[in-house]
């Protein structure tokens, strides 16, 4: 093999310049998972807030104006600027590397998406200086509820124009890293030769391609709607958000059983089992997940509960294989258990409770008592923060090296992990019993005689748990980031998939060669080659060529 | 499985069979169908034209090819920041935002216009210098 001269561009210039406008993938996606840790920190807080108003009954650390716009500014936040973004902002980065390309197909757009979803979440907590407030309709602003009679004031149009730009970013992210998948992919990269985060990749860029318009058109009716207009009824409107927004829930959950399973398969030095499996349940479990958004809907009586249940309940089935994947992967396998393995172990946890409650809620015999209740509330806090969240760190502290070139504290990274499974554990699991006993989400007080406050409070201080695990982390990765580098390009020693070939942190173009990709696992491959061990094997390719088919 | 084809179109079928499964067998209303639908009939469409672009550019670069992307594209920054000013404009901010932010959107369009054009004529020389792919 003979390599062939790649055309001399100039090198990245990797000053502010670059971190405003370079169009590397790595760089786009740092700069978005960096938007969404602020808002991170930012939506947090919002919570703590909301946390501390129920401490106790009779509180008023806010007014109840001032909670209604908590409780909307925390979910849009956390949702539309943080679990959506740092999900495509990690596809972004990995999938470029892992299915062997220099470069991201469509970087412009890419960069632009970026920023357009730093800019709407400005435009969004921009709402806070009107005279009205943030936006105060709910993350979810149903019509007419989000209407200029019931909700006036510019706050809630800057919420619309947010969240429609924020929107926006995203599907162009999406578009980005589907286009890459489809086109960008190494010789010898077939699709069944994809690493398991690239496919989750893959079907999280479907949705967000396919479902995510939708909120768009909600949102410029909506803005039509608050501008005078009068054609957007309750029914269509939430035809349109669910049609967006149970979809992105997996959009929030696909990317991260992805990093679960590299985690995994890195962590017990095995190949990923049960790949196909994988592959076909993700596939269906993509397609369940886009006809599963009326169950939003059951208490609405306008449509078919007996479909939407059915194909709502019949999520569990794909949702098992990858658990039974992702278990059989560690099943008797060389484990380490690192920060980020003891992460994959909290997401096996912690996802269970909330996708189990869920299957409840795919029952509109129980959804019908349990809707708009803490139940609900603490379902979702379950696969979206104590499951995707889990997942995200096991990612990050695998990838991190690959990331900085530098290690994350091991030690640190324990204490994180315990502190935030003790926090999520004390602050969601009282609230499954505070639905039951009929405590409505969204009550900014509540009466003592009503039994509640020792619940209550036991949430509180989870929720402030939480917070004192993620400023360890945060230490951990400013210590972090002050070392030198010294992590080698495979960092574990036990990476499978192609992005550890790459240097960490790799070059402006991903690759100086690319191994031979005979399988999914194509590091692991070399390792456990007849012919010699894993470094002698890399630079004996090293004049592979680069795929790099890079039109734009 | 070489192509996105399979996936994309097994996929896009499935959502077209519930669609018609809803329609048919539950009474789904029009919207909820035609969304399903057209997602469905979307993904498939993608799926084809992916398959068919990644065998056109197969043809003229096997191997190895130039990159021409920016390595900055300030013009994209720009449209992104115009067009979420002048979407300000139209949302709550008026006059006052709208038209500094159009204005802000075609200089970056045109911006990202000229940078295209620089990057075909680059692949240009490439290719007459005997380093394009081929």
């Amino acid at each position: 093999m003979t390599a062939t001269a790649r055309p001399a561009l100039p090198a990245a210039d990797r000053g502010a310049l670059a971190w405003l406008a370079s169009t590397d993938h790595k760089l786009v996606g740092i700069r978005a998972a960096v938007t969404a840790l602020a808002f991170f920190l930012g939506g947090g807080v919002l919570a703590l807030l909301m946390r501390s108003e129920l401490a106790q009954p009779g509180l008023q650390v806010v007014s109840h104006s001032g909670y209604n716009q908590l409780f909307t500014m925390h979910g849009s936040t956390m949702i539309f600027l943080v679990v959506i973004p740092v999900a495509l902002a990690f596809c972004v980065y990995m999938v470029p590397l892992q299915v062997g390309a220099a470069a991201i197909s469509g970087a412009r757009w890419a960069l632009s998406g970026s920023w357009l979803i730093l800019i709407g979440g400005l435009v969004m907590w921009s709402g806070w200086l009107t005279r009205a407030g943030a936006g105060s309709a709910g993350w979810y602003a149903y019509d007419p509820l989000s209407d200029r009679a019931n909700t006036p004031g510019d706050g809630m149009d800057l919420w619309v124009c947010g969240v429609t730009l924020a929107t926006l970013g995203e599907i162009m992210l999406g578009a980005c890293v589907l286009a890459t998948i489809l086109r960008r992919r190494a010789p010898g990269m077939t699709m069944l030769r994809l690493a398991p985060f690239t496919w989750t990749a893959l079907a999280t860029s479907l949705l967000v391609v396919f479902s995510f318009p939708s909120l768009v058109v909600a949102m410029g009716l909506l803005l039509a709607e608050r501008h005078g207009a009068d054609f957007l009824g309750p029914i269509t409107y939430q035809h349109l958000f669910w049609f967006y927004g149970h979809p992105a829930v997996y959009v929030m959950f696909f990317p991260f059983v992805g990093m679960v399973a590299e985690a995994a398969s890195v962590f017990s030095g095995r190949r990923f089992f049960g790949y196909r499996a994988f592959v076909i349940a993700l596939l269906a479990f993509t397609a369940l997940s886009m006809t599963a958004w009326a169950h939003h809907m059951f208490t609405t009586g306008a449509v078919p509960n007996q479909l939407f249940a059915l194909t709502s309940t019949a999520l569990i089935v794909p949702a098992g294989v990858e658990y039974f994947d992702i278990i059989g992967t560690l099943w008797r396998g060389a484990i380490r258990f690192t920060a980020s393995l003891l992460f994959v172990i909290g997401f096996l946890m912690q996802f269970l409770l909330g996708g189990v409650t869920g299957i409840f809620l795919a029952s509109p015999v129980l959804d019908y008592h349990a809707t708009d209740s803490y139940f609900v509330v603490a379902h979702f806090h379950y696969t979206l923060f104590a499951g995707s969240l889990f997942g995200l760190f096991a990612g990050i502290y695998m990838w991190w090296p690959k990331l900085t070139g530098r290690y994350l504290s091991e030690r640190l990274g324990r204490w994180h992990f315990g502190l935030t499974f003790v926090g999520t554990s004390l602050t969601f699991l009282p609230q499954f019993f505070l639905g039951l006993d009929g405590m409505a989400r969204r009550l900014p007080d509540y009466s003592a005689s009503a039994g509640w406050t020792g619940l209550n409070r036991l949430s509180t201080v989870g929720s402030f748990v939480i917070g004192v695990g993620t400023l360890l982390f945060l230490v951990a990765a400013v210590r972090s980031l002050r070392q030198a580098p010294t992590a080698r390009a495979d960092a574990w020693s036990t990476g499978n998939s192609l992005e550890w070939a790459a240097d960490s942190p790799p070059a402006r173009h991903n690759f100086h060669a690319l191994p031979p990709i005979r399988s999914y696992a194509p590091l692991y491959d070399m390792r456990n080659a007849a012919e010699g061990p894993g470094d002698e094997e890399l630079a004996r390719v090293r004049d592979v060529p680069v795929a790099a088919r890079s039109r734009t | 499985m070489r192509t996105g084809l399979v996936p994309l179109a097994a996929w896009g079928a499935g959502l077209i069979a519930i669609a018609l499964l809803g329609r048919l067998a539950f009474g789904l209303t029009v919207l909820p169908t035609l969304l399903l639908a057209g997602a469905g009939a979307a993904s498939a469409a993608t799926g084809v034209a992916s398959t068919v672009t990644r065998r056109r550019a197969d043809r003229p670069a096997p191997g190895d090819g130039p990159h021409l992307n920016a390595e900055l594209s300030l013009s994209s920054v720009a449209t992104a920041a115009g067009g979420s000013l002048a979407l300000v404009g139209i949302s709550a901010g008026g006059e006052a935002f709208f038209w500094p932010g159009m204005g802000l959107a075609v200089l970056g369009a045109m911006g990202i216009l000229r940078e295209t054009l620089a990057a075909r004529r680059e692949l240009a020389a490439l290719n007459d210098g005997g380093q394009g792919p081929r």
